[in-house]
């Protein structure tokens, strides 16, 4: 008999959300408002991959993999991935508004954002098979409710969501403005 | 899957002209969150082309009526050459969008959402006799109540695109 037999609800993943944009943007800053989002939520921010190609005269293609982890509490933790590519991205110099010239980059650019709550992270409770038992159980009938209804309610709300408004404010999208953003409080 | 059924197919929207697409949107998710919608973000398109931009925006927010039943609304914008015009709104001018939208909206119910009775053949069938017949009464009404939740976004949607204003009154005035 495996683990995941009888081990239930160790996770609670988000939906996944996207963003694909194609024009006028600043890599940097995009990166900046990840890392400091992230710094500000008091997750650990991980770069798991950074690769640069350049397969064709139209541009190259970058794509950065982030992990953010937050141990919020001795029971569950956050994480959150960042998946950006980019293709066909060259170079271009803007003109500001207020005349200054700026580097940033044309091209298209693909966002994804997904988080899972995880419990039991330092999986102290699977050390032996009435342990495993024993979680399984306080997941399903005890903690199920605040599970699903809390502790998963902030990860997509505040932070999945949110990042994802904050990126579309960065990229200037349409759609950038987020309704619920104060919802639940400033913080 | 739980059983998932089309309550309203397609209904759709095809309009040109002015338009603050950020307050649409606004709009729509507002409304779908005050009627209790969890958000559920599909995609978020913008090209930049160089008729304008392009735009492909969806979400489906759900929402759990009871532990067997679930609403999704799916609402798809798509937005084609759009850009900024100025406009004169009470004697300012403002920056707005400008272009064509087309809304398509759609409502399904989802039955059995937590896969309790599709495990084996006696039990789906089970569910599909207890869907039809038993709980026919209660099935028609939540399907009523999505209904009336959809046509009331559309109506919503329609007086935020001022697609009212080349009504007029056929009857005569009363007295």
């Amino acid at each position: 008999m495996k683990p995941e037999d009888f081990l239930h609800n160790v996770e609670a993943p988000t939906m996944t959300v996207y963003v694909q944009y194609k024009g006028v943007f600043d890599m940097q800053e995009l990166y900046e408002t990840i890392a400091d989002f992230f710094r500000q939520k008091k997750f650990k921010f991980y770069e798991k991959q950074n690769r640069l190609r350049r397969p064709s005269p139209f541009g190259a293609e970058l794509a950065h993999n982030f992990e953010a982890r937050r141990k919020v509490e001795d029971y569950y933790e956050w994480v959150v991935n960042v998946n950006i590519e980019t293709f066909d991205m060259r170079d271009v110099e803007v003109v500001l508004k207020d005349g200054t010239k700026k580097k940033m980059a044309k091209g298209r650019i693909w966002i994804q954002l997904y988080g899972s709550c995880n419990v039991d992270y330092e999986k102290i409770w699977e050390k032996s098979a009435f342990l495993a038992h024993l979680k399984s159980f306080y997941n399903k009938y005890i903690i199920k409710k605040k599970y699903e209804g809390v502790w998963w309610d902030e990860l997509y709300y505040k932070i999945v969501l949110k990042l994802h408004a904050l990126l579309k404010e960065r990229l200037k999208m349409m759609s950038e403005e987020y309704e619920h953003r104060h919802f639940a409080g400033v913080h | 899957m739980g059983h998932l059924k089309i309550v309203v197919d397609h209904e759709k929207i095809d309009y040109s002209g002015p338009v603050e697409i950020g307050g649409l949107f606004r709009m729509i998710q507002n409304f779908l969150w005050e009627r209790g919608f969890d958000k559920k973000q599909d995609k978020d398109f913008e090209h930049n082309t160089e008729r304008g931009k392009f735009i492909e925006w969806q979400i489906t927010p759900w929402k759990k009526i009871s532990d067997y039943v679930r609403y999704h609304v799916k609402v798809r914008v798509l937005g084609y050459d759009i850009l900024k015009t100025e406009a004169a709104h009470n004697g300012k001018k403002s920056k707005i969008d400008n272009g064509r939208l087309i809304i398509v909206i759609d409502g399904f119910m989802e039955y059995d959402y937590d896969h309790r009775w599709d495990e084996k053949p006696i039990l789906l069938f089970l569910r599909t006799v207890y869907d039809y017949f038993v709980f026919k009464a209660y099935t028609e009404r939540f399907e009523h109540m999505l209904v009336h939740d959809i046509n009331h976004l559309v109506d919503h949607i329609e007086k935020f695109l001022n697609l009212y204003r080349h009504y007029s009154v056929i009857s005569k005035p009363a007295p």
